[in-house]
């Protein structure tokens, strides 16, 4: 019967003696010698870590996705592909496609077809299951595919991090050579898992584990067994391209391959996914980004790191449901009230 | 809805694709509202900005609150609404698409302030005389 209790005791020993007590003072926290040298103490530079970086393209700073000319209002996942069905005045207040637009020729199955088709009908009809309002996030195929604004790229030698503060997300994609998890020891993510390697001057990333949802806001389903893999390369200074191969074994009947452009965004204009000849050209290059990034990804968050605070709540249907300020007024009222009872 | 809104069948020009933060599909797009009144309040928010109206729908009805969502602060600041170009108790006319479901709310067309200044989208290409927008 004392051999458990041993085994606690040694627990709470070893739980009591934290590894972080190495700096060797008191509780842990640095010794007087180290705290007294502090200001001639030399820390390492990150010249390892340049190093590797240097042989890597640069691709740091904010893009904004490139849209045809002839677009219609509202980000499509797949601009070349958009039917549109209307257009609106320009300085309309807009929100996302026009009902009823679409992209035709998802190789979807035929079932997902009709579901697909079923679900444009819906949004035609004034109903949308689109859950972004709601402020879910953006998975990382909208992220790329159909942000309205634009995104940054943080580059290090072993990961890189996209961020997306508009659509809520951010995308970590290893290059350290791991591989995926196995699908149990995970749960599905919005952004899902993503590892990848450079090949020459190109990024190959893959991606899996994602949670099922929708390309864009017309909406077009994808199911969580989505197997994403994107070719990222620059093809000019500031030109940024992204072709998306996705294989999807519950809706697609076969491989659907999307190419993305993506322009450096210099701050110019609203972050917006501009017509592709309305984008002011871009100041000379001057080299290298990081500089000019630090000011764009800092206006960056100013503009679009806010707090999510939806005026939209999905029903026990599962389509929007727009809250006008009025209704918020009168609940935050009625709430008040009850508080002070 | 009670308002009687007044329909526009214009032909409708190029617009670029705009920040999406919820879906379009809850205004419809084939009807424009009109309304005469007074700013409640501007609120100069993101995403999208509110301005909330007290007003007519074209004179023809009893003055209501009607919730006009406008774009985003960067969005309107270039179509010349700014915090300062708005504020309560002043005289407005705003057009919109309204709600599909007949709440006193829309989208916001365009605005004209009350020196008779239009921002956003251009009445004259709606078929509307500007010269009769002036609140």
């Amino acid at each position: 019967m004392q051999q458990p209790i041993l085994a606690a005791a040694a627990t709470l020993a070893v739980l009591a003696t934290p590894v972080w007590a190495q700096p060797g003072g008191p509780r842990g926290l640095p010794s007087p010698e180290v705290i007294a040298g502090a200001s001639s103490f030399k820390p390492p530079h990150l010249a390892d870590y340049a190093r590797k970086l240097a042989s890597q393209p640069d691709i740091t700073g904010a893009w904004k996705p490139l849209d045809p000319a002839d677009a219609g209002p509202g980000p499509l996942f797949d601009p070349e592909h958009g039917v549109w069905s209307g257009k609106l005045q320009p300085g309309e207040a807009t929100f996302g496609p026009l009902p009823g637009t679409y992209i035709r020729d998802i190789p979807y199955r035929p079932e997902y077809r009709k579901r697909y088709e079923a679900l444009v009908k819906e949004t035609t009809e004034g109903k949308s299951r689109d859950t972004f309002a709601a402020c879910f996030p953006f998975g990382v195929p909208r992220m790329q595919g159909a942000t309205p604004v634009s995104f940054d790229i943080v580059q290090a030698p072993e990961i890189i991090d996209w961020n997306n503060n508009y659509g809520r997300s951010q995308r970590r994609i290893f290059l350290d050579g791991r591989p995926h998890p196995a699908p149990e020891a995970m749960d599905p993510t919005y952004s899902g898992h993503s590892i990848g390697h450079w090949e020459g001057d190109t990024l190959v990333v893959d991606t899996v584990n994602l949670i099922g949802g929708y390309y864009d806001e017309t909406p077009a389903p994808y199911s969580d067994k989505l197997h994403m893999v994107e070719r990222i390369r620059l093809i000019d200074t500031n030109i940024l391209e992204d072709q998306m191969t996705f294989t999807d074994p519950v809706m697609l009947e076969k491989p659907w391959v999307v190419t993305r452009y993506y322009q450096r965004w210099f701050g110019q204009g609203p972050g917006g996914g501009m017509p592709r000849d309305k984008v002011p050209p871009p100041p000379p290059n001057k080299g290298p980004y990081v500089q000019g990034g630090d000011r764009i990804v800092r206006d960056f968050f100013e503009l679009n790191d806010r707090p999510c605070v939806p005026n939209v709540r999905m029903d026990a249907n599962g389509f929007q449901v727009m809250l006008l300020p009025a209704e918020i007024e009168a609940e935050q009222a009625k709430a008040k009230g009850q508080g002070a009872k | 809805m009670t308002g009687r809104p007044l329909v526009a069948l214009a032909a409708l020009a190029f617009a670029g694709p705009a920040l999406a933060h919820h879906s379009y599909a809850m205004f419809d797009n084939t009807r424009l509202v009109v309304l005469h009144g007074t700013v409640m309040s501007y609120s100069y928010v993101n995403p999208h900005a509110w301005i909330s109206v007290s007003g007519s729908a074209d004179d023809a009805t009893p003055a209501a609150r009607w919730d006009v969502e406008a774009t985003s602060p960067l969005v309107l600041a270039n179509l010349g609404l700014k915090p300062e170009n708005l504020k309560a108790g002043d005289k407005v006319t705003v057009a919109l698409r309204p709600l599909r479901d007949g709440r006193f709310g829309g989208s916001m067309v365009f605005v004209v302030t009350a020196d008779g200044v239009a921002h956003g989208a251009k009445p004259e290409n709606l078929g509307l005389d500007p010269a009769k927008l002036k609140p």
